[in-house]
């Protein structure tokens, strides 16, 4: 054989070898991360995460399709749940879209609450600016909180109407797509639920239910890690502590208190949350001014917020109650929902977060594990309507805090 | 004739090496494959110890595992859609929610949220699977694996990703008064980057199972691996590898990044 043909086939098993060696080693680290980042393949922490997207941070207490064959109700955790999946795209169209909103007479916006509608009602007011800013909106409205929202369909468009905190209502021309809403509002299910005004017994939006509903008493117990006083370093790192530098106090009380830098977070052994900071944890927001800074906020602090408590295995839904400035201070206050329903503590909030500077300087949580107890009936809303002086009180199934537990309760949420 | 001795024994420690590393990774290939075998089998197993009958070979046919993709709506992509569609390049109407419209005198094309899209446009042609496809096609939607489906006067289009089918994003296509309108949801991305791998496919048995669990033990009849479309907000999409289970309760949708139903 000649020379060269000798040197040409050691060429070749070189290079096979040094192919086979890489092979070797990449399919050796394929299940290693570590290995993985040393080689620049993944960046650190690099599983599957959604993009940056904007989501809801405030969760309606009353969801309703008006249909055809009458008001469907979501008055159980698994239709609410379904429901909201379902509703999700063409609110959000209908809310990013929606012109400049217009005073409207109560009597208009009522005649046109017909099929097909979608009913939305809040805890709280949100405002309005938020819920278009978690919805793509262009332009974000400023000056406006929103306690209720319904879509509605005139002239084969769809209208957004609106009812702020005083009771006031409001209409905005939208874009979204007509044959959505008219899909939604062939969901199948019994009617189970009326508006006030159809009902005889006041006038008004107000959604009543027809039937019984099952709702559980939810057991409250700590979070695991919070009774053990572990703070995981992911929950440390949300207030951009380093766990590894990082001092452990115990307190006579039981709470462990975890100091770095110019950060404090106290844990207490029943779930109770403080984080206070002089230098204040950076939300790193871009240089937008104005509702879209505020709106950036609003995201941030809530993705931050369910963060803790997935971090501490905390149950339930957060979810924006007020927000408020205080000098140069804004200050976020959170409730808590379980599949729609709220929970009322009898002190207390949920989390309070406040921002100052693009900063979390302070913030209080009241992390709990619930767990579902004993099942009670609750009498239908119209019949709890009817047994009341005639007026406007408003009703809501939630759940109040008890000795042993939270129990759903018919509440009388406003006077007349 | 050193160096022929050398290189000799040079040529025969490289093949020797050769054959050791190429026999190693083969190795090392069976093994990964029987571990994914006896994986699938023991959680076949678990399923029937909890009253869940789940055929191994189905579920062999399935991929081990998917990766997702995401991607954000391309403004660029759309409009020359519209351009495609419409005949002229028209500037689109973007009154925000994800919502952008394209309104021309030749017809109306809009983009929504999910990759949602609603076309109304002249048609002088008879409505057939192939004009579609066509007319989709040169307007830039990616139609290659699109299987269509033709009956009682409407074509339905069903977009296919690395031959798997994406279960939620059809177009349906009908014709009326010489207008066609097309609606439906379309995967409509410059190049949707991978993010992410999916659950094992042993872990997948185990989320079906729990789910056929939690439906009173209903029997399954086949698996299918596919894709859903679902937009994260106005302008994300994520494509989420599933699992489609026919059921004697209808068809469920699983997700092989959590394991739970998508509701569609």
């Amino acid at each position: 054989m000649k020379d060269w043909l000798k040197n040409l086939l050691l060429a070749g098993l070189l290079l096979v070898m040094l192919l086979l060696l890489a092979v070797t080693f990449f399919t050796s680290v394929r299940g290693s991360s570590g290995g993985r980042r040393l080689l620049r393949l993944e960046e650190e922490g690099d599983t599957f995460t959604l993009p940056e997207a904007s989501t809801p941070i405030a969760y309606p207490e009353v969801l309703v399709l008006v249909r055809e064959n009458g008001l469907f109700c979501a008055a159980d955790s698994q239709n609410y749940t379904q429901l909201y999946q379902q509703i999700e795209p063409v609110y959000q169209e209908a809310l990013g879209s929606a012109g400049a909103p217009q005073p409207m007479e109560e009597s208009v916006y009522l005649a046109f609450l017909t099929n097909p509608a979608l009913v939305v009602q809040y805890h709280a007011p949100v405002p309005l600016y938020l819920l278009q800013a978690w919805s793509g909106g262009e332009v974000l409205r400023d000056g406006l909180e929103v306690s209720g929202a319904a879509l509605v369909l005139r002239e084969e468009k769809v209208i957004l109407l609106l009812t702020d905190g005083t009771g006031g209502r409001w209409q905005a021309a939208t874009a979204a797509s007509a044959e959505n809403l008219i899909a939604l509002c062939q969901w199948e299910g019994e009617s189970n639920a009326v508006f006030a005004k159809d009902s005889a017994l006041l006038p008004g939006d107000q959604v009543l239910t027809l039937f019984q509903q099952q709702r559980t008493v939810l057991a409250v117990s700590a979070p695991e890690l919070a009774s053990r006083g572990e703070l995981p370093q992911t929950v440390q790192a949300i207030f951009d502590m380093n766990a590894y530098l990082a001092r452990v106090y115990l307190n006579a009380d039981g709470s462990r208190v975890y100091v770095e830098g110019r950060g404090t977070v106290r844990l207490s052994p029943n779930g109770d949350l403080i984080y206070s900071s002089t230098d204040g944890s950076d939300l790193k927001l871009s240089a937008v001014q104005g509702p879209e800074r505020r709106a950036e906020i609003c995201q941030k602090v809530y993705d931050l917020v369910c963060q803790l408590w997935t971090g501490l295995g905390a149950s339930g839904q957060p979810s924006l109650e007020e927000l408020r400035f205080d000098g140069e201070a804004m200050v976020l206050r959170f409730g808590l929902c379980v599949d729609g329903v709220f929970l009322e503590k009898t002190e207390g909030d949920w989390a309070t977060v406040v921002v100052e500077d693009g900063a979390i300087v302070s913030a209080a949580a009241s992390l709990r594990q619930l767990e579902d107890g004993e099942t009670v009936s609750l009498l239908p809303l119209k019949l709890a309507q009817g047994g009341l002086p005639a007026g406007r009180a408003m009703l809501r199934i939630r759940l109040l805090e008890g000795a042993d537990g939270f129990h759903p309760a018919v509440c009388r949420v406003t006077e007349d | 004739m050193e160096w022929e001795k050398v290189r000799k024994w040079m040529l025969i420690l490289l093949l020797a090496v050769d054959l050791f590393l190429a026999g190693n990774l083969i190795r090392q290939a069976i093994n990964w494959r029987q571990i994914q075998y006896r994986a699938a089998e023991d959680a076949v197993a678990v399923s029937q110890s909890r009253g869940i009958s789940i055929s191994l070979e189905a579920v062999l046919r399935m991929p081990e595992i998917m990766p997702a993709y995401r991607g954000r709506r391309s403004p660029q992509l759309e409009g020359r859609a519209a351009a495609g569609l419409l005949g002229v390049d028209t500037m689109a109407e973007v009154p925000g929610g994800g919502v952008s419209i394209y309104r021309t005198t030749a017809g109306e094309l809009s983009f929504r949220r999910g990759g949602e899209v609603e076309l109304q446009v002249s048609w002088q042609q008879k409505l057939e699977p192939q004009g579609c496809i066509r007319l989709l096609g040169e307007a830039g939607f990616p139609i290659e694996e699109a299987q269509a489906d033709s009956q009682q006067g409407r074509v339905e289009l069903i977009q296919s990703k690395e031959g798997y089918p994406i279960f939620n994003s059809r177009l349906v296509c009908t014709l009326e008064n010489d207008q066609l309108r097309v609606r439906g949801r379309w995967l409509l991305l410059e190049e949707p980057a991978v993010s992410g791998q999916s659950m094992s496919r042993a872990q997948m048995v185990l989320a079906v199972c729990a789910l056929l669990e939690e439906q009173g033990g209903t029997p399954l009849y086949g698996l299918r691996a596919g894709y859903c479309l679902q937009g994260q907000d106005a302008q994300n999409l994520i494509l989420e590898p599933v699992w489609e289970a026919s059921t004697e309760e209808g068809t469920l949708l699983i997700s092989c990044l959590t394991g739970k139903q998508l509701n569609f």
